[in-house]
This record gives structure tokens, sequence and C-alpha cells, in this order.
């Protein structure tokens, strides 16, 4: 994948402008593919070079019909890698990694061949190179400008429409005419077309001078374009064929990619005429001309360089001119010349350095990345000769001498920004004003006197020089950037691949220099380096930062910088999440303020509703839904809409996707009226196409919250189901199938319009259209009443049973799940499933090939499932045992898990005696003759996982029936506990735990006891995951057979449990730890209290476990220990644990005295634990609070007895100087204070309350949150009033801090107890004409 | 701040869901008047409290009950004029 990414990098920048010309091919191919039926399509993309891009979005299509369209079904997808290609960089390099990894032992760092070649770990975590072709087309995404309105952008787009639709027409008659010859011609022609348009945006740029007025359409006089074109042909220089021969529409079709180049041209050309540039585009004046007349080869192996080259050919100064250098018929590029505006510099070089890439990647040069190598060496050779550099002999030849000046550059023109540019800018800068104009530079390395520090500044690398290097070249290193901007400590490190973005904080600016603009875009980039690249605490601080201070610094300024990031190729997943979440505080901040910006924040947000990563389509979603609440509804439909018909087909998926968001998050019914209106539009299919996509994905996302408006949403795409476009019907009926999904099991009612529709589309349709109706028609009828219900069944099965011999994968799933449907319905008779679906259901789907692919297995069986549950457990499994023994593998995985699925739903009854025989029989053959996976070690994956609960369920579901077999199952189990595959082992130990109650339940309690020697003795197994499953096993014997018994007796077991406590392995530990409290509890007489010490000691590490079950287990058998041998021992080790400095063990220490209280009664701890906390320590005295906080929270209300006996101790810890011991105490208060309520311990109650009232003051959040919670406890015990009285006290200090403080206090008594207060509120003297008496309360009788 | 859930909340939500809630800005007026409402609404809201006064007053329940809502509105009298700004000032100032 990074290897694709340099070579399309070179190719960027080596293609110069030109690359715009292949895409205004490329998409103008694409209207047409989107006519061809999917596997056309994919096929026609298979011929060519072009294959990535055009088979990708038409499997896409496919995933969209055919899979459940859930998004879980999408990963699944993903996981089983059918969409091949697509899955991207993630996989491959896992392969890499695994290649690597096998001739490590050469290397000496084990880990430097599995990190990661992009990304900061093992794993790479650079977002673009695990993405699929389809979700990198958001960088294609065509923006419209800044400042355009709703109808211009709506009229531009029509237009767009229109013209697609006249190329479209044009090249069918082509195509008819001379059918061979087509394309060449076409391409010819849009190469011709691409300088005619060049000629035009020169023209356009010269403005009043050339004279020229620009055209726009194709419908214009002859001489104009003529005259436009002489223009073009001068300037451009290169290929000023004969252009006579070109057709009318070429000039058009191609006249953004035109427009691009052109844009390139122009700017090198106009560059060196500053007044163009007038002062305020310096940085991009330097570049073009470098870019287009590099030689390139050196400086495109150095990414950060080309990144940063190729900068400045997306000069429009917004990210939408990603989209707009990229695809087709921008309007940016006509509309407004860029020299017109402003721009922010940083944001402008972001965008132009991906579509660029983008463009790299098209068609003309795979055939280079084929290994033609001679080929793409003189395609090299010719892009050099065409983008050599201009000379001013040249310019004087080819311009006219009227009209034109050579003025000065402006007097505040900068030639130089960044470091990372300084490669690129013009060698000899304008200040000397060379004659000459530009010459290949000599590499900075080859340079004499050359520094590495230089070296490394003209490369844009950004590294310090290290002490030895500074020796040597004797100069001094700033690799990090110096702290600016008053945003505080130093910045953190640059990466290489974004200096195009931060590279300007590398410079030394001053303050007073700078305008306020740019101390504001400083300060802004500061904190999102910070945000982005710095320590946690950085992090932080910079988002409060940014959050606070964004509406100081505009919406703007902030998305310049921002969005282009999250566009940036480098972008890592930590990174992304940290920008969304940028986006997500400032949205709220700004709120209206982002309504001009909602464009470009959807499209670069939108690619996250389509992510493979779950936690990226929630955050998607989440920003869309807050970026709808900030913008407004209208400002939503207006932004969105012009997108809905979009030609290309990654735009309007994600549109979709993005309008349902915003319908869940403004309301449904508010996005009605125009829902209809697009599921209406007579103007393109794709709006109507769009607009049931978005009901679609509207039922997807809110599930049975669309009800209210089910019936609405139905008769919006009712209409798709008849629509002349066979793209819509489908989509329709996909549509009407996630609303029924949806629905489910109510609203029948509101597809009553729709089903005769259905039904039609189901007779009428073939291949694919049928399986979207049948899709339809399975959902809906399990809404519809039973003798419906029965009735469709009946009419549909004829079709299903007919379409079981499809041979289409995908139709065979979606035939299995209305099978799945219809039956489960409660009308269909089981004699009629009998006699009419099962033999055939059977015969179709119960063949070994069906448990090949995972989906056809899961759906196979939950079918079965759901066929058993109608027609009854012996019919299906008559059909199915025999093939336990079948010769496949995986056949008999799918047997075995049917009949665990049954087996579970129906139970064994109407089992009868030689089925029950042949079961046993089979499963005992299908779990012997299980595959050995892995070797040794390594536990059974899923499969082995099936075997055992399929084995597990048939013995549970059979019981006493089993007795007979037992021996013969103990049997096997013992053999293959001797088996010298460990995962066999483990299996063989899980099946005990699972058979243990039947075989208690047939009365083999000897053959039990005889396993459990057979058990005892495995204990010394090495292989923890075994031991852990041996654990287990004779956990579940003794708790079925009892302590008294068991074989071996426990005091034989026990102390052979206790070294095994000190294994590390969780699985391990958690199964003893659960054995070993079993017995404390149930059988803790049959041991020493001496053992039960030992094993107390050997607890005591397990409090540190990280798996809080296992913590949670060994404080509970702390108590249970505690419970059998007395309080002293074990507390008395307890409180000796309060002393380490292992918080996590402190923690759980007092966690467990607490209980060891609790168990024991509080009076047996309680004088030990209040005489520790003499002990002048503090960790000792905290353990000892908490574990009173513990304590009485544990013992509730039997705290009243030991109130008045802890008081003193709670007064000392209140008033200690250590916070801690405030905090802890105010924790112990408020679970004694709960505890008591009721019980009249008023006056140790308010004599704390006095102690605990000045903590209110605190300052840290832990204690202050303490402090109020105590107080909270002490309202409820001592009723809101008492805690008033002290609260109206404060309420209006002098002193803000103060009454903050007792407001929060106020409204926490007020919303607890409003009512209560009424009596206890102060009264208040009259004041003026203010009455202040509550007269009402004085009124008596 | 939390809700008895626990859930933190912020002070403006907070503000809206009891509006009963003052903060360390609340004028003497504003706490009083929502003082008054409070006590009224919990008259209202006691059928016993209300019999009470109906009996002391010598008035059908339905006309007290009319009499306290309307008491709500303005329940201490005008707002004080300019009192929040001068109060606030002053604070300030402080």
């Amino acid at each position: 994948m990074s290897s694709n990414n340099n070579s399309t990098t070179k190719q960027a920048v080596s293609d110069g402008g030109r690359g715009g010309i292949k895409f205004g091919a490329y998409d103008d191919d694409d209207p047409s593919s989107a006519y061809l039926t999917p596997s056309a399509g994919a096929a026609r993309g298979g011929d060519g070079g072009d294959e990535m891009v055009t088979s990708l979005p038409t499997l896409e299509e496919e995933r969209r019909l055919y899979a459940d369209d859930d998004e879980d079904a999408y990963n699944e997808e993903e996981d089983e890698g059918r969409i091949a290609g697509t899955s991207g960089g993630a996989r491959n390099y896992h392969r890499q990694a695994e290649d690597t990894s096998m001739d490590s032992n050469t290397n000496i760092d084990p880990f430097a061949s599995h990190s990661a070649t992009n990304g900061s770990g093992i794993v790479n975590t650079r977002i673009s190179d695990r993405e699929s072709s389809y979700h990198a087309r958001k960088h294609d995404r065509e923006l419209h400008p800044d400042g355009m309105s709703y109808k211009e952008i709506m009229m531009h787009a029509n237009l767009d429409k229109e013209k697609r639709e006249l190329i479209e027409e044009a090249r069918k008659e082509l195509l008819d005419e001379e059918t061979g010859e087509f394309r060449t011609r076409l391409l010819d022609d849009n190469e011709n077309a691409a300088t005619t348009t060049t000629a035009a945006a020169g023209g356009d740029a010269s403005g009043e001078k050339g004279g020229g007025r620009r055209q726009r359409r194709w419908d214009t006089s002859a001489t104009k374009v003529e005259d436009s074109r002489d223009g073009g042909n001068i300037v451009s220089d290169t290929e000023n064929s004969s252009l006579s021969s070109k057709s009318r529409w070429d000039d058009d079709s191609t006249s953004t990619a035109a427009a691009t180049a052109a844009a390139a041209r122009r700017r090198k050309r106009w560059d060196e005429t500053p007044i163009v540039a007038s002062g305020t585009m310096s940085t991009s004046d330097a570049t073009p001309r470098v870019v287009g007349g590099s030689s390139g080869q050196k400086w495109d192996e150095t990414p950060v360089v080309a990144s940063g080259g190729m900068s400045s050919y997306g000069a429009t100064p917004m990210i939408s001119s990603s989209g707009s250098a990229a695809a087709a018929g921008t309007m940016g590029e006509r509309k407004r010349s860029r020299w017109d505006s402003t721009p922010a510099p940083s944001a402008m070089q972001q965008p132009g350095a991906t579509p660029l890439l983008q463009s790299g990647q098209q068609t003309p040069m795979l055939s280079m990345m084929g290994g033609n190598l001679a080929k793409a060496l003189s395609n090299e050779k010719e892009m050099e000769r065409r983008n050599r550099p201009w000379t001013l002999a040249a310019l004087d030849a080819i311009l006219p001498s009227e009209g034109y000046t050579v003025l000065p550059p402006p007097a505040n023109y900068l030639p130089l920004r960044t470091p990372g540019r300084k490669l690129l800018a013009p060698p000899t800068p304008y200040g000397q004003q060379t004659p000459l104009g530009f010459q290949m530079d000599i590499p900075p390395e080859e340079r004499e006197g050359q520094t590495i520090q230089d070296i490394r500044e003209a490369y844009g690398v950004p590294i310090a020089a290290t002490s030895q290097e500074l020796g040597s070249a004797g100069m001094g290193g700033e690799g990090l950037p110096p702290s600016t901007d008053g945003t505080g400590g130093a910045l953190p490190y640059i990466k290489p691949e974004d200096m195009q973005y931060f590279g300007r904080l590398m410079e030394d600016a001053e303050e007073a220099r700078l305008t306020k603009e740019e101390s504001k875009e400083r300060q802004i980039m500061a904190l999102l380096l910070k945000i982005k690249n710095g320590t946690p605490p950085q992090r932080k601080t910079a988002m409060r930062q940014i959050t606070d201070k964004a509406r100081l610094f505009g919406a703007g300024p902030l998305f310049h910088q921002i969005l282009p990031l999250l566009m940036s190729p480098a972008l890592e997943d930590q990174e992304r999440h940290l920008l969304v979440k940028v986006i997500d505080r400032i949205l709220y901040k700004l709120d209206d303020l982002v309504r001009p910006y909602v464009h470009r924040i959807l499209a670069v947000i939108e690619p996250l509703l389509i992510d493979e990563d779950y936690y990226a389509r929630v955050e998607g979603r989440e920003i869309i839904s807050n970026l709808a609440k900030a913008a407004g509804l209208s400002t939503m439909i207006s932004t969105m809409r012009p997108d809905i018909d979009n030609p290309d087909e990654y735009v309007r998926n994600t549109t979709s996707r993005a309008f349902a968001v915003v319908a869940s998050a403004l309301g449904v019914p508010s996005l009605l009226p125009f829902l209809k209106a697009v599921c209406k539009s007579r103007k393109s299919w794709q709006a109507r196409h769009t607009g049931i996509k978005i009901v679609q994905q509207i039922a997807l996302l809110m599930g049975c919250a669309v009800l209210p408006y089910l019936r609405e949403l139905v008769e919006i795409v009712g209409h798709g189901l008849t629509d002349e476009q066979a793209k819509v019907r489908m989509m329709a009926a996909l549509t009407v199938a996630s609303l029924a999904e949806a629905a489910h099991p109510y609203g029948i009612e509101s597809f009553d319009s729709v089903i005769r529709a259905l039904w039609k589309g189901a007779l009428e349709h073939h291949g694919k259209g049928l399986a979207a109706f049948l899709k339809a028609i399975g959902f809906v009828i399990p809404l519809m009443e039973e003798n419906y219900a029965s009735h469709y069944t009946r009419l549909i099965m004829p079709i299903l049973i007919r379409e079981f011999h499809s041979p289409d994968e995908e139709m065979k799933r979606i035939v299995l799940k209305v099978v799945q449907q219809c039956v489960g319905t409660a009308g269909v008779e089981p004699d009629y499933i009998r006699k009419e679906v099962l033999p055939e259901f059977f015969r179709n789907f119960w063949i070994r090939r069906m448990a090949l692919d995972r989906r056809n297995y899961k759906q196979v069986i939950e079918t079965t499932e759901e066929l058993a549950n109608k027609v009854g457990c012996s019919d299906i499994l008559s059909r199915i045992v025999d093939d336990l023994k079948d010769d496949s593998e995986p056949y008999r995985r799918m047997v075995m898990e049917t009949i665990q699925k049954v087996l579970e739903n129906l139970g064994s009854a109407d089992v009868d005696d030689r089925l029950e025989e042949r079961l046993i029989d089979g499963i005992l053959y299908a779990f012997q003759e299980q595959a050995v996976d892995a070797g040794t070690s390594g536990a059974f994956g899923k499969e082995g996982q099936v075997m055992l609960d399929g084995f597990g369920t048939v013995v549970n579901a059979l019981g006493e029936r089993c007795k007979p077999y037992l021996k013969q199952i103990a049997g096997t189990i013992k053999w293959r506990l001797n088996n010298k595959a460990a995962s066999v082992r483990m299996q063989a130990a899980d099946l005990i735990g699972r058979i243990a109650v039947v075989m208690k339940a047939c009365g083999e309690e000897q053959l039990m006891g005889h396993l459990g020697v057979v058990l005892y003795e495995y204990l010394g197994e090495e292989y923890p995951d075994v031991l852990g499953s041996i654990l287990g096993a004779l956990r579940a014997i003794v708790n079925v057979i009892g302590m008294t018994k068991m074989t071996p007796p426990i005091r034989d077991l026990l102390p052979r449990l206790t070294p095994i406590l000190r294994n590390r392995h969780e699985k391990v530990q958690e199964n003893c730890i659960d054995l070993v409290g079993r017995i404390a509890d149930r059988g803790a007489e049959f041991v020493s209290a001496k053992e039960w010490m030992r094993i107390c000691f050997e607890l005591l590490e397990l409090l540190k476990a990280h798996r809080q079950a296992i913590r949670r287990a060994s404080v509970s058998t702390f108590g249970y220990i505690a419970k059998a041998i007395g309080p002293q021992d074990v507390l008395h080790t307890l409180l000796n644990n309060l002393k380490v400095q292992d918080r996590q063990m402190r923690v759980c220490t007092t966690v467990a005295i607490a209980i060891v209280a609790e168990t024991c009664g509080p009076f047996t701890v309680l004088p030990a634990l209040m005489n520790e906390y003499r002990v002048p320590e503090l960790n000792i005295q905290n353990g000892v609070l908490k574990a009173l906080s513990f304590m009485f929270e544990y013992i509730g209300e039997m705290g009243k007895d030991y109130i008045y006996a802890v008081t003193p101790l709670l007064e000392d810890a209140l008033m200690d100087r250590d916070a801690v011991h405030r905090q802890t105490g105010c924790a112990a208060v408020k679970h004694l204070s709960l505890g008591v309520a009721g019980l009249g311990c008023e006056d140790a109650l308010i004599h704390l309350l006095n102690f605990v009232w000045p903590n209110i003051f605190e300052e840290s959040p832990h204690v202050i949150q303490a402090t109020c919670h105590a107080v909270e406890g002490l309202m409820v015990s001592l009723g809101p009033n008492v805690i008033l009285a002290y609260t109206v006290q404060g309420l209006y200090h002098p002193a803000r801090k103060v009454r903050e403080i007792y407001w929060k206090i106020y409204n926490m008594l007020y919303i607890y107890a409003a009512d209560s207060m009424v009596m206890g509120f102060p009264l208040i003297e009259d004041e003026g004409e203010n009455t202040y008496a509550r007269t009402t309360l004085e009124l008596f009788i | 701040m939390s809700t008895p859930g626990g859930a933190p909340i912020h002070k403006d939500q907070l503000k809206a869901k009891y509006i009963g809630t003052g903060d360390a800005d609340m004028s003497k007026y504003e706490w009083v008047t929502n003082m008054h409402r409070d006590t009224l609404a919990s008259h209202i809201g006691h059928y016993d409290q209300m019999s009470y006064y109906a009996v002391a007053q010598n008035q059908s329940m339905g006309r007290v009950k009319l009499e306290f809502i309307e008491k709500m509105l303005q329940p201490c009298g005008r707002p004080p004029m300019g009192s929040k700004e001068e109060g606030k000032e002053k604070l300030l100032n402080n």
C-alpha cells in the first residue's frame, strides 16, 4: 500500500497540472457506468487499468443491495474479506508482518520488523493506508465554493447535469457511428479540450486587459472560442494540435479538468507578473514554478517535499478545491478567479495535496505501475519537457508587447514562509531579479558547505540535530518549534507529514509584527498541534482553550485549519478521534456561526459514517447530529440538497446516511415534506434513489422510533416500487424491508398501500430485482395477522421453492431468510410445511457446500431452527442426525449446531429411543473426529466451542435418559484428557463441567468421584488454559456432589490448590479462587485453620489481579475464611496489609476488612480497626477510614449501634490537615448517616455535620465531592431544614466564592426536597412596596 | 451539580429543569419570589393544607386555590426597579 502511495505521489508531482485532464476523462466515463448493471460494470472494470476505480463501487452497490445493510453485516463482510481488495492495507499489513516475522531471527531488534511503516506503533494506524478505494473517494468530493447561494448552487448543479446528459447522448451517437475508434478519438478530444479551456481560463485571468470574456457554455459564438483558443495555445505551449476537428461538447466536458490544469499553468505564467498576486499569495507563487520545472525524481522520494510541492496546486483557498481539482464541473473555477480572494494560506496548502494524489492513480499512470518501465520513463521525460519552466525570453516571445508590464514584487511580499517550502522556492529570490529566471537548483545535499541542519531544514525535516552532529557541524539545532503565542509550554514534535500544516510554527515570529488574523491563526495552529500530537496534559489544556476561545477565533479560521487536517493522507486513528472531538466541542460553542461551513464539515465528516470502525461511525453521527442542531433544518437541507443527485454514487451514499442522522436529530416529521418531494423528483432517478435510501437509513438508524411516521414513510417510498429505473425499484423494496424490520411487530396497516406493488414486483422481476422484492415481502409477512400471513406464505412459497435452485449465493440467503420469516408466522400450518417445504429445503440446502460459507451456514441453521419450531424436533433431527457422521467436518459442525439450537428450543421429549441412540452415537463420533488444530498448544477456536456446546446441550436435554451412555462418554473424556494436544485436554475438561449436573441426576456419583480423582491427578498440568479448565471441572463436580462425598477428600484437595493460587494466569486464578471460595464457604471444617491462613496470604496477592471478578471472588473468600476460622487472624493479616505501598492492594484490603466486619459482626473488627488508626501513618489511617466507610455501607442500619463509638475517630479525621483524611471521613459519614436515617441518632449526626460543614470550602474536586455527598447523606438523615438553616447563612455572603458553594448546596436541597423546605424558609421582612412575608403560614384556626 | 440520579447537570439545564434553583447572582427579590411560589405550590399540592386554609378564611377550596394560583404571578409585588443591576454593580465593586 505504501509503495503504491509513493508511486502516486511521484506521479502527481511529475504529472503536474495535467492530472486534471485525465480526471475529466474519467468522470465522463462515470455516468455511463452508473447505468450499467453492477456485474457489467465489474466486467468492464476488469479489463482495463482502471479496475480499482470502477469495480469497487459496483461491489459496493452489490453489498448495499444484498447485505442486510445494517452495519454488522457490513463488518462481517469486511471480516470475511468478501470485498476483495477493499479491505485495504490493514490486512495487507498483517500479511506483511507475518512474512517479515518469518525471517526476523536474523534481525537484531525483533520488533523493528514488526513496527509498521506508517503510524506510530506495531500496527499501522494510518487511516489512509487501510482505506478501500471506495472510502478514498472522499478525496474526490467536489465542493461548491464559499459565498454561493443555494439558488446558484442548484443552478450550477442543473447545468452540470444537463451537460452530462448531453455528453452522454453525444457519446452514444459516437458509439453508434464508429464503435471501434470511439475511445481513442474521445481521448484526443479531451486533450484538445484541455488546451482550449486553458486558453479560456487564460483569457479570464487577463480579464480587462485581455478583453476576451470567458465562455461559460458550449453554445457560444465560434469567434470567441477561436479567440481564447489562440491565447491558450500560446500559453500552454504544448499541444496546440489540430483544434478544428474538435466537437463542441468536448470543450465543456473537460472544462474543469482543463480549468484545473489551466489554473496551474496560468499561475505559473502569471506569478512572475506579481501584479496578479498582489502581495497576498506569496507562498503559492513561489512553489508552482518549481514543480512545473522540477525534473522530479530526487525530490519525489521525500514525501514531505512532494506534498509540499503539490500543495501549490490546490491554491484555490479552500478545501473545496480538493474536489474541484479532482472532479469535473466545478463552478468555482469558472465562477471566481482565485486571485480575488484572500486565502488562508494554511488551508490552501492542504487540499491540493489530495486530489493530485488521487489524480496519480488514474488510468494513464497505471500502465506505468504495470511495470512498463520504458514507457513510464518516456512519459516522465515528456512531462518534464512539457512542464519545463518559463524563461523571460520565452514569455517575451509569446506575450503581446502591449498591455503587459513587468511589475516589481509588492513591498510586503515574503518569499518564504516555512522551511518546508524552502526547498520548492525559486532558488533566486525576486529581490535579486535574476534576469535568467528559473534554473534547476542543485539539490541541497550536493551543495557545498551545507550542514546537516541546513539540509534537513531544506527538506523540511524537523529533527533537531543531535549533540554529536552539532559538535561536528558546529551549529545550533532548532528542531522543535519554539513556544509561541502565549499558548504556553513547548510545542510537541511535528511529524514530517504534518509540516505542511504546522510548518509555520517553526519560524520565529514577533508578536508585534503579526496582524491580528495571523496571530489568531498561529494560536489555533499551536493549539491544534498540541491536541493532535501533544502529551495528554497538553492536549487537555489545548482542548479546553480551543473550546473556550472558539467564538473568539471564529468559525472560519478554525475550520480552515481543522478540516484540511482531517483530510490529510497521513492521519491516524487517534488523531482523527481527537480532531473530531475538537469539532464536536467547538460546534457547541459556535452554534449558528457554523452555518457557512456546514457543507465543508459534512464533506469531511460524512466519510466517517461509512467507516469500518464502529466508533468512528458513532462519532460521525454525533457530529452531524450536533451540526444539524446548531445549523438548523433549513441550512442542512439547502446544503445537502445538491448532493442528493450528485453523479457520484459515493457522495449520494454518504449524503443519504447523513440525512438520516439529521432526521433523527431534528425529528422525522420536519423532514417528511422534503423527503416526499425528493422521492417524487422527475428530473433525475438519482434523486429518487437517494431519497428512498434516506428513508431506508432512517429506518436502520432509528429502529422502532419510526413507528409514528411509518405510514408517511411507506407512502413516500411506495411509488418507487413501480419506478422505471431498476435501481430505484430495488432500493424501494429494500427500504420497505428495512421499514418493516424496524416496525416489527407493529404497523402492518401502514404497509397496506405497498403490498400489491410488492406482490406484483415479486411476480414480474427476476434475478436481483426479485431478491429485493422477496426480501421486502419476507419482512412484511411477519407483521400480518395469522390468516393473511398464511395466505401470503402459500402464495409466495412456490416462488421461493423455485428459487431454492438459484445458483446465486445472495439469492439463496435471501430465500432462506424469507422462508424463516414466513414459517415463523402463526398462521402457517405444520403439515403444509412438512409436505411442501421440507423435502425441497433439505434437498437444496442440507448439502456440504452450504457449510463452507459462513453466512450461508448461519442462515441455514437459523432457518432450520425456525422450521423445527414449527414442525417439531424429531422431524428435523431424524433428517439430519445421521449427517453427524458425515465426512466433511464443517458440515458436521453445521449439523451439531442445528441440533444444539433445536434441542435448546424444544427439548428432547419427542425424541424416541431409536433417534436417541443415533443422536448419542452421532455426537460421540463428531466429538471424537474433530480435527486437532494448531498443534499442542492454544485453545480450540469457535469450532471446538460448537462441538462442546452441542455435546453439552444434547446431554443436558436428554437428562436421565443419558444414563446408559454415560460410561461411554466418560471413557471418551478420560481418553481425551490424556491426549497430547492441549486443546483436546481442555475441551475434555470443559465437557466435564457441562455434564456434571446430568451425571449427578443419573446417580453416577461413583463415576464422578472417579473423574474427580482423574482431574486431581492432572492438576500438575502445565498449560494454564488447560489447568483453568481442569479446575473448572473440579469445581463443577464439587458443586454437584458436595464437600463430604467429594473424592479426593477436600483435605487433600485444598492443600494442592494453595500453590496454584500463585499462578499468574487469569483463567487459572479465576477458576482456582472460585473453587477455593466454594470450599471455604461450604466445607471449611475439612481443612485446618493453618491451611486457611496460608491461603489468606496467597489471597492477598490476588487482590492485585487485573480482573475484577478475581478481586471480587478473593475479597468474598476472605469473608468465608474469617467466618470459618474467626476474624482475628484474618484481620491481623489484613491490617498488616494496609501498610503496603500499592494503592489498589490497600483499597481491596479495606474492602476485605469491611466484608469480614459484615460477616463476623462489626464488634469483632471495630476495636482492632480503631486501634490501628492510632498508628501515625497516612496510608494506614486512610485505610482504616476507608474500611469504616465500606463497613458502614455494608452494615446499613446496624450502624446505629456503632455511631457513638466511631464519632470521636471521625471527628479527628474530619479535622485532619490531610485532605484525603477529610475526604474519606466524609465518605464514611455519608454511608453512616444514610444507614442510620430515622433511627434517632440525630445528636451524633449534627455533631458530625459540624465537622463536615467547613469542608465545603475545599478546592480539590474529590474532597468537595465527598463533602457534598456527606451533606446529602446528612440531609436524608437530619431532614433538609437542618441543612437549610446552615445554608441560609451564606447565600448572600459578600464573597462570591462563598455564595457559590452555598447556592450549590441550596440547589441540591431544592432538587431533593423542595416541598419540605417550605416550612424551613427564613422569615424575611418586607421591603418598600414588596411584601416578603408569607402570610398564609400565619393563618390559624 | 448533579441530579438525584447522580448524573452531572449543567447550570443552565439545571435552571431549566428546576426553576427554583438559584445562583450566586440571585437578587433577594427573585429568591423570595421563588420561595413564595414554592410555598403556594406546596399549599395547593397538599389537600389537607388547602382544606385548612379554606376553613380559616371561610371560603371554598376552589376559590382559595384560585387566589393562590393568581398570587403566584407576582407574589411579592412588582420587582424593584433596577435592583438587579444595582445589586450586581455593588457586588462587582465589592
